[in-house]
């Protein structure tokens, strides 16, 4: 009995473990939100941002340092410099999700003693609305923090956020239903929904860059199989200019 | 592996068993480890070592 009492007070000092990461299941089309490919000058102070933000350090299957979150993992390649942050440019934000967004950026804002100030190199910033915060990574990628008091994990991966000119929004969206089978969300508009994450679509007023050599280059897609690639809208067949390039070979894998 | 540039400002990378950076049973089957000769798992050696 004594021992039983013991155990039981051991397991009861032991924390509960965060929530495993995972990606989302597959849609009809066999795609699912994938991963955030970063780039970083330093990318080791890039990945302890990272893993301070809540992520965790995932199986090496790449030259990429693979941070897992629950729907989605960050890549962070090879250090190289960047040409800007992420705000401004066609992706401006991404989005995560907290159950507590005060004690977040409490964390978050690294610790504070009277011998050293050590933060993680994320910059905290308001949001203009209650329950909404900004945090920007060392190399420029823009995070929006969501609070979410019914979130069971510590953070979830929630949206990508497009910044795109108004004459082609519809475009926009139209081509990342038709290609990726993302679907409208009821009472959200401009908003499609993914497995894993939701695509968010704002107006821009000013015209957005590239995302291509910024800190957050691209954003990849899981698919289950080969053959969903098949299935994929042929250029030839399929309308609009953003069918026109397919290629295969990455220019730095 | 494929990159699509989306003409809009973006490239949406696809890829297959991404689940495999989480878990290594999620990798695809043509995603095979080798050891340090070079075999594949239950791969007998060609010759003897």
């Amino acid at each position: 009995m004594r021992k039983l009492i013991c155990r039981l007070s051991l397991a009861a000092l032991v924390p509960a473990g965060p929530l495993l990461a995972q990606l989302a299941p597959v849609n009809e089309v066999g795609l699912s939100m994938g991963h955030l490919h970063l780039a970083a000058p330093d990318r080791e102070k890039e990945a302890k941002a990272w893993l301070a933000l809540g992520g965790q350090l995932e199986n090496n299957l790449s030259g990429n340092i693979p941070i897992g979150f629950p729907g989605v993992v960050v890549l962070i390649g090879q250090s190289r410099p960047v040409s800007a942050g992420s705000a401004g440019s066609l992706i401006d934000h991404v989005a995560f999700r907290v159950p507590d967004l005060d004690a977040a950026l409490a964390r978050w804002k690294g610790v504070d003693t009277w011998w050293k100030a050590g933060s993680w190199g994320l910059k905290i910033e308001p949001g203009t609305k209650p329950g909404q915060a900004f945090v920007t990574t060392p190399a420029g990628t823009k995070c929006e923090i969501l609070e979410d008091k019914a979130l069971k994990a510590p953070i979830v991966f929630d949206h990508v956020h497009y910044y795109v000119d108004e004459s082609r929004l519809r475009e926009m969206e139209d081509y990342y239903t038709k290609m990726f089978g993302a679907k409208p969300v009821k009472g959200e508009p401009d908003t499609l929904s993914m497995p894993g994450a939701k695509l968010v679509f704002t107006k821009s007023s000013t015209p957005t860059a590239e995302t291509t050599g910024r800190s957050l280059d691209h954003i990849g897609l899981n698919m289950l199989n080969a053959d969903v690639l098949k299935a994929l809208p042929q250029p030839s067949k399929a309308k609009g200019p953003s069918c026109s390039g397919l290629m295969r070979v990455p220019p730095w894998g | 592996m494929i990159r699509l540039l989306d003409g809009f400002g973006t490239i949406v990378e696809i890829t297959k068993a991404q689940g495999g950076y989480f878990d290594t049973t999620l990798l695809d089957a043509a995603y095979y480890q080798v050891d340090e000769g070079g075999r594949k798992q239950g791969e007998t050696p060609t010759r003897p070592r």
